[in-house]
């Protein structure tokens, strides 16, 4: 007779305290010993990931040899740099402040989503902000396909099914600022000598929610093993500020605020955790649905959206493909 | 084959096959869980759609049972086309 447990919130628990010696463990022997770089630099937005990765590399290499980028531009919420200053002082790290906004107004950022925006909004123009959404995956069945919803100046919405080419243009000049922010970051690390850190957590890794070549390039990615639920548990043990522990998670892109599941995913981050966790260990859709308080049949949706978004990013995560091996050089 | 199917297939064929067998798509199998189309094909399928037959389909149409097989994609337009001529083939009926 075998004794099933029941799924619960509780799969996601660990020893912080464990976790955060072999991360940092991990990100010494990486940077000092692989790479042999002298410390790290990562860019922070003021979120529980940056926070926690700054505090894990300061730990790690010592507070003196990590390097936290601002980077904020023209959309990014008001309290982003406040935050990001208020986890760098914590740590005791020292900061940059590199405002992307003329850069990316240089290489037409906001001019070429604004031109996509305007061809479904066409009256879409100066003072307007936008964000496009998904519908919701356990409502429906339909399809996820994005709409964009546009804000006048006197604060009226209006709402239109983004066409592919607006899409992909709107995708396009806002992977822009990711970008950009990964060019600072490698200036300020080859300068010093630094490797550089990503920041994305499990879900966000394994979902493929990041920019080819901006947010998704690093050198290490020392949460990237972790659920978010267990990010958040890091961030308590290292006794990050409170206000940034308390932040909702947005994706801080887009010049309307945006939550991350109106944006790509399905549900709540910790929920999410609990079904990525349940995906892996080939948990039934019964189970989780009891645990989540979803039916069953918008737990199998969601599961569904998790296969098709390993699928459909797979491409982000492959590095250069070369037609014919180069062995040489891979023995050094 | 009805003229319907035949756009239909030449579409994906066009857009998503490549230089794969067009012919080995069946009217029911699957597009996504095959793999051939993805969800941006499916905002490509959906504007060739309303582009094509002049038609619009609102979000709350846009179903895998509405649009997720060759078949279920001729079925979903003729329901939603007053008058359907399914075929210039002489093999093939005429729908009214």
């Amino acid at each position: 007779m075998t004794t099933q447990t029941k799924l619960s919130f509780d799969v996601l628990k660990i020893d912080a305290e464990q976790v955060v010696t072999e991360i940092a463990a991990a990100i010494r022997e990486l940077v000092l010993h692989k790479f042999r770089k002298k410390g790290v630099v990562l860019g922070l937005s003021g979120g529980i990931d940056s926070s926690v990765t700054a505090a894990l590399c300061a730990r790690a290499l010592g507070k003196e040899r990590v390097l936290g980028l601002l980077m904020p531009e023209a959309d990014s919420e008001e309290d982003t740099v406040k935050l990001s200053y208020l986890a760098a002082d914590k740590l005791g790290i020292k900061t940059v402040l590199e405002d992307i906004t003329p850069l990316l107004d240089a290489a037409g950022c906001y001019r070429r989503r604004d031109e996509a925006m305007r061809s479904v909004v066409p009256e879409y123009g100066p003072g307007w902000k936008a964000k496009i959404v998904l519908p919701s995956l356990v409502a429906s069945d339909s399809y996820r396909i994005f709409s964009v919803v546009a804000q006048s100046p006197s604060g009226e919405q209006v709402s239109a099914r983004l066409t592919p080419s607006a899409y992909l243009q709107v995708v396009a000049a806002t992977s822009f600022k990711q970008r950009s922010r990964k060019m600072m970051e490698y200036y300020h690390a080859d300068r010093l000598n630094y490797a550089v850190a990503g920041t994305p957590n499990r879900l966000e890794y394994d979902q493929g929610f990041f920019v080819k070549n901006g947010d998704g390039a690093a050198d290490i990615k020392p949460i990237a093993h972790l659920y978010k639920t267990q990010v958040y548990q890091l961030a308590e043990f290292l006794e990050l500020p409170e206000e940034i522990r308390n932040r909702p998670p947005t994706t801080d892109t887009y010049s309307l605020p945006q939550s991350q599941e109106e944006f790509y995913f399905s549900l709540p981050y910790n929920k999410m955790d609990l079904c990525l966790y349940a995906r892996n260990q080939d948990i039934p859709a019964a189970d989780i649905s009891v645990a989540l308080g979803l039916s069953e049949a918008q737990v199998e949706r969601v599961l569904h959206d998790i296969d098709s978004k390993r699928k459909a990013t797979r491409y982000l995560h492959l590095p250069p493909q070369l037609v014919a091996e180069v062995t040489e050089i891979q023995s050094y | 084959m009805t003229e319907m199917q035949r756009e239909i297939r030449q579409f994906i064929a066009d857009n998503f096959i490549f230089d794969q067998d067009l012919q080995a798509l069946s009217g029911s199998e699957s597009l996504t869980q095959t793999g051939v189309i993805d969800s941006m094909g499916v905002l490509e399928l959906i504007m060739f759609l309303e582009e094509t037959y002049s038609i619009k389909i609102p979000d709350e149409e846009t179903l895998p049972e509405n649009l997720d097989t060759i078949d279920n994609i001729v079925r979903y337009l003729q329901g939603k086309l007053p008058l359907v001529e399914e075929s210039h083939d002489n093999s093939d009926q005429v729908v009214i």
